[in-house]
């Protein structure tokens, strides 16, 4: 390894960057570029992907079988038997429309932590001081790695819903997918899912900032959508204000969200849930920006 | 130019940095020295908007670094040589921080030749050693062709032609008018290489001189005799009264100018067969500046033969020191 002579001449030929400014798009082209060169970031993408057009195809098999039991309810129905609870056929034609949320509960796991990792990551590599060497001004700093991991985030989530609902119309019944074709519903159940994996992006890197952590952003994430979720499920029953509660945690709040069907008077509409699901997102995330805002990079 | 005012940094009770003030100028390199844990690299850190200051102020050209509209055009620094992340390459670590300034990518191999990394660019930065990432950190310091540059212990892991390198480097920006401050613990080197030097223990700023200046504090009236009489001559000093202290079998360190020992070993009729004033080195006056400022002192080592000495009761030819010391 030899380093190169520094010469008069090198001194002469000296470039003058002083009228290259810092600015938030440069900021942003940053960014952009550490989420690109990192493999690990491309391999978590990719498992997303994978999980939730692998779940959306095995739920396009229940589907079917959710299917024919609607089907033998409602013949069932015309013949003067008792009806048998369950999901009606047309349950399940917005099933299928809404298929491509199917995996978006392993699916936005998977991008919290994405997200939690790249902030993490670059406090445990010391990699931060770095960055806001480089990018002193602390939330367009945030921002920028904000707007960087919601881009990527929104994409993998349209993407995987679009390639489950593209992939579950191979597994389909007939009968179903001549029910159901490509409507605003089914893409706009592509864009929930979109952003409801934005939103879970949002999540974790306020708790990977805040943390400072990856372990600890990943834990608190998983603390909120599921163990908060399946306990308060477990004692609903214990309480009216928990069972009432119970509908706003982000879980279910996120299938509020990216659900097809849901009538314009129900209890929580998918505007509603969208909105809620935002307030516990954006709260960790400007809890993260706080902390990265106002106390020192260590 | 670099200008601390009255910075403080307090972490809970401990002060890092006690109510420091100084001038980095342009055109000059300036040594940052300091015991570990002195607040070199709080002081640093505080310099580049790390963390800030419980009081007073650090600038850049007269700005808070924050404030500055095109920081790594101002400021060039290496804090930290591993501050990069693992699993990218160096040429994309060094892309993704040009870009933020929209400082186009052919510079940022200019800096990856200047620094001779151009074989070990695109590798992982998992597999730089020390002085790799040193490397690479000098170069992001250089990306921007910055005013003012900022190295915190540089030369660390660089085998000795990298060290003569950034000694080079050092003086070449200087040379271009740029402001230098450096920070390192090779006190040989940073007598070589700085122009000015800024002493820091326990937070407080011990001296802020030129070098020159800073040698000038030294104590040159001692004197390394050696000769075969040695107990002979070390009990013609006690009777002097001159301090002395045992070098190697054979020597003592006097503390008299030299004719006046040459003198009294004619008159005691003891051969000196050398007597060589000695010049202290940066390396003397700043140990000697800082005994009293270490933060982590570290522990002596202690052979059998000298604790058997210590416990010794034979008559002690070194009576003179210590009767001196007393």
């Amino acid at each position: 390894m030899t380093t190169a002579t520094l010469s008069a001449g090198t001194a002469q030929a000296s470039p003058n960057f002083s009228s290259h400014k810092l600015t938030f798009l440069g900021a942003v082209r940053g960014e952009a570029i550490k989420f690109r060169t990192l493999a690990t970031n491309w391999i978590m993408l990719a498992v997303t992907l994978l999980i939730m057009v692998g779940m959306g195809a095995m739920f396009a098999v229940a589907t079917n079988q959710m299917h024919e039991s609607a089907l033998a309810a409602q013949e069932a129905v015309v013949v003067g038997a008792a009806p048998v609870a369950g999901p009606t056929v047309d349950d399940v034609y917005n099933y299928a429309r809404g298929i491509g949320d199917s995996g978006m509960m392993f699916g936005s796991m998977l991008v919290a932590s994405i997200a939690v990792v790249f902030i993490g990551s670059e406090y445990a590599s010391r990699q931060i001081n770095t960055t806001l060497t480089a990018v002193p001004r602390r939330t367009t700093a945030f921002v920028s790695k904000l707007l960087v991991v919601s881009l990527w985030t929104f994409f993998i989530g349209f993407i995987s819903a679009a390639l489950s609902y593209g992939i579950a119309q191979l597994i389909l019944d007939s009968a179903i997918t001549e029910a159901v074709a490509i409507n605003g519903d089914v893409v706009r159940n592509w864009v929930a899912v979109g952003i409801y994996c934005m939103l879970m992006s949002w999540m974790g890197l306020g708790f990977g900032t805040l943390l400072r952590n990856n372990a600890g952003g990943i834990v608190l994430v998983v603390v909120l959508m599921f163990i908060l979720t399946i306990a308060l499920n477990m004692v609903a029953g214990a309480s009216e204000l928990i069972q009432d509660f119970v509908p706003y945690l982000p879980m279910a709040l996120g299938q509020s969200f990216t659900a097809v069907g849901v009538a314009d008077d129900a209890a929580i509409t998918n505007l509603e849930a969208g909105l809620w699901l935002s307030v516990w997102c954006l709260v960790p995330a400007l809890l993260g920006w706080a902390r990265l805002a106002l106390t020192d990079s260590k | 130019m670099l200008e601390v005012r009255n910075l403080t940094k307090k972490y809970g009770d401990k002060t890092a940095v006690n109510d420091i003030t100084f001038t980095v100028p342009d055109g000059r390199v300036t040594g940052f020295l300091g015991p570990n844990g002195a607040g070199k690299s709080t002081t640093m850190r505080m310099l580049v908007g790390l963390e800030k200051p419980t009081n007073g102020t650090a600038l850049v050209d007269g700005q808070k670094y924050r404030s500055l509209p095109s920081p790594l055009t101002s400021v060039g620094a290496l804090l930290d040589a591993k501050a990069m992340h693992p699993g990218r390459s160096g040429r994309a670590h060094l892309r993704s921080l040009a870009l933020t300034h929209g400082i186009p990518t052919r510079r940022v191999d200019e800096v990856i030749e200047l620094t001779g990394l151009t074989t070990a660019a695109r590798k992982k930065v998992r597999g730089f050693s020390l002085g790799m990432g040193q490397r690479m950190g000098i170069a992001a310091s250089l990306l921007g062709d910055p005013q003012n540059i900022i190295l915190d212990e540089p030369v660390n892991g660089l085998d000795p032609e990298g060290v003569i390198w950034v000694r080079n480097l050092a003086r070449h920006l200087a040379s271009q008018g740029k402001c230098v401050l450096i920070s390192s613990h090779l006190m040989s080197e940073m007598s070589q290489t700085a122009d000015d030097l800024i002493v820091i223990g326990r937070g407080k700023i011990l001296a802020n001189s030129s070098m020159s200046d800073f040698l000038a504090l030294a104590d040159n009236s001692r004197s390394l005799v050696r000769t075969d009489q040695r107990e002979v001559f070390a009990e013609t000093l006690t009777a002097r009264s001159i301090t002395f202290e045992p070098v190697d079998t054979d020597g003592l360190l006097v503390q008299a100018p030299s004719r006046d020992i040459a003198r009294l070993g004619v008159d005691a009729g003891v051969l000196l067969h050398e007597l060589t004033p000695q010049i202290a080195t940066l390396e003397d006056v700043y140990m000697n500046m800082t005994r009293n400022e270490v933060e982590y002192q570290s522990g002596t080592f202690t052979t059998p033969a000298d604790s058997g000495a210590a416990e010794a009761d034979a008559p002690s030819p070194w009576a003179g020191k210590e009767a001196k010391e007393q």
